[in-house]
């Protein structure tokens, strides 16, 4: 499974007779051969002398629980140089724009001057308060988000170490057998994931033009298949001809967002975090309330009675919709729910695709019809008495 | 672009993504029952490492193939 380390690899030194072979530092590198997909895990364990099986394992196991695989796979992707160069993608672009490692350090120097001065709130929530935010983005786990920081920089100072290193050890042209620097020919790069790509773009944007002419509504989970299904029949062909195998990077990015969205049948609309409405007379009442995320309160339980029925749709993209109504009211309730549960008056409901009409009509009483969506999260109803 | 012998990771990923990107089109993904999606995910994972363990694949697949006849 792994490639045979040469003496060379192993950091050791021979003489054999007249034969001598060179000690080089053993460099962390991507494998550009006997890859499955950038080849991080493959030089990872050609560094670490493991079979590279055993660190893809831990690559995907690491993907399932919590998500963490695929961000440092594609972390070590850019900051891991390939077999046979020195500057990683993220350096090479760094160094395009001018920026050296020692003034990115300096950089980084100052922007951890600034936290502390400026007190920002390390890790604190999105509250929109003005704050700075730096941590896990939402819904990452936050151990996971610093792990990541700490290989990120495991990584950096790694090669920092083998930069001093390979200068130290690397001989002089005039000592390097001929054989020994011949390398073979890297394969040429094909132009598929590229076209793929654009047809991706191209897909999403006609799906949008022709929603728009169409007046057709197309959800977001259509986009995120439409873009899927372009990316499916890109590597198919690359099974066959040209190498687009970077794309299923793509594909474990937009798979689990494409599942999330295609759930998200409540409007994306409103704000995020924690609202809570307690109108007291008709009049305060609105016809819409609308969340992208986070716990919707709408409390109905001092709502002075109105000769009239009370209308209201309310919606929360992800998260929580609660709503509190008089003890004994009249209701006609219609839930729906992309994914989660609804518990409304003591009936609840777990799964997808949740529709449910709730009716309770008392006589001489104001009803209260009621549109309720949550994309995934959950619907709440309870009653409490006057007070 | 060279064409080259069937790269069987490839042609899994793109089978799967394919399935799930239709999927995902129709509009279905609420119809399909969960408690088979971890089942459906886990194969589909163990699928591509088998097939991405294959010993000696990764020569076969860079070999071009040779279309000319003599």
């Amino acid at each position: 499974m792994g490639r045979q380390s040469s003496p060379a690899e192993d950091g050791g030194m021979t003489n054999q007779g007249s034969e001598r072979t060179e000690a080089a530092p053993r460099l962390l590198r991507r494998r550009t051969s006997e890859r499955v997909l950038g080849g991080v895990a493959g030089g990872l364990g050609d560094y670490f002398n493991i079979d590279p099986l055993l660190v893809r394992i831990a690559f995907v196991g690491l993907m399932i629980f919590g998500g963490a695989g695929l961000v440092l796979y594609v972390a070590g992707w850019l900051l891991i140089p390939a077999d046979g160069r020195d500057r990683s993608s993220v350096e090479s672009f760094f160094a395009r724009l001018g920026l050296t490692p020692q003034r990115l350090a300096w950089i980084a120097l100052a922007v951890i001057v600034f936290i502390i001065i400026a007190n920002v709130p390390i890790g604190g929530p999105i509250d929109g308060s003005g704050s700075i935010f730096i941590g896990p983005l939402p819904g990452m786990n936050p151990a996971a988000f610093w792990a990541l920081v700490i290989i990120v920089t495991g990584i950096v100072l790694l090669r920092r170490r083998e930069g001093t290193s390979a200068a130290a050890a690397t001989p002089t042209a005039v000592e390097l057998p001929a054989a020994s620097v011949a390398k073979a020919p890297p394969r040429p790069r094909s132009p598929l994931a590229w076209y793929v790509s654009a047809a991706v773009l191209l897909a999403v944007g006609v799906l949008a033009v022709v929603s728009q002419v169409a007046e057709r509504e197309v959800s977001p989970g259509q986009f995120f298949g439409a873009a899927l299904g372009v990316l499916g029949i890109g590597l198919v062909v690359g099974a066959w001809w040209g190498r687009a195998r970077i794309l299923i990077l793509l594909v474990i990015l937009l798979a689990p967002m494409g599942i999330v969205a295609s759930f998200l049948t409540a409007p994306l609309e409103g704000g995020v975090g924690d609202h809570t409405f307690a109108p007291v007379t008709a009049a305060e009442v609105q016809h819409e309330y609308r969340s992208l995320g986070g716990r919707l309160t709408l409390d109905l339980s001092q709502l002075t009675t109105s000769p009239r029925d009370i209308h209201i749709a309310a919606s929360v993209a992800f998260g929580q919709l609660q709503v509190i109504l008089p003890e004994g009211a009249s209701i006609e309730i219609h839930t729906q729910v992309g994914a989660g549960d609804v518990m409304v008056l003591g009936s609840q409901d777990v799964g997808t695709s949740l529709d449910g009409v709730f009716i309770r009509r008392h006589l001489n009483r104001t009803t209260y019809i009621l549109d309720l969506e949550a994309g995934i999260g959950e619907v709440y109803v309870r009653t409490i008495g006057r007070t | 672009m060279e064409r080259h012998r069937a790269d069987l990771f490839s042609l899994l990923a793109g089978l799967l993504t394919l399935g799930l990107g239709l999927l995902l089109l129709s509009g279905g993904v609420g119809d399909v029952p969960m408690e088979w999606v971890g089942p459906g995910a886990a194969i589909g994972i163990g699928l591509l490492i088998v097939v991405a363990a294959r010993p000696g694949r990764a020569e076969a697949e860079d070999q071009p193939m040779n279309l000319d006849r003599e």
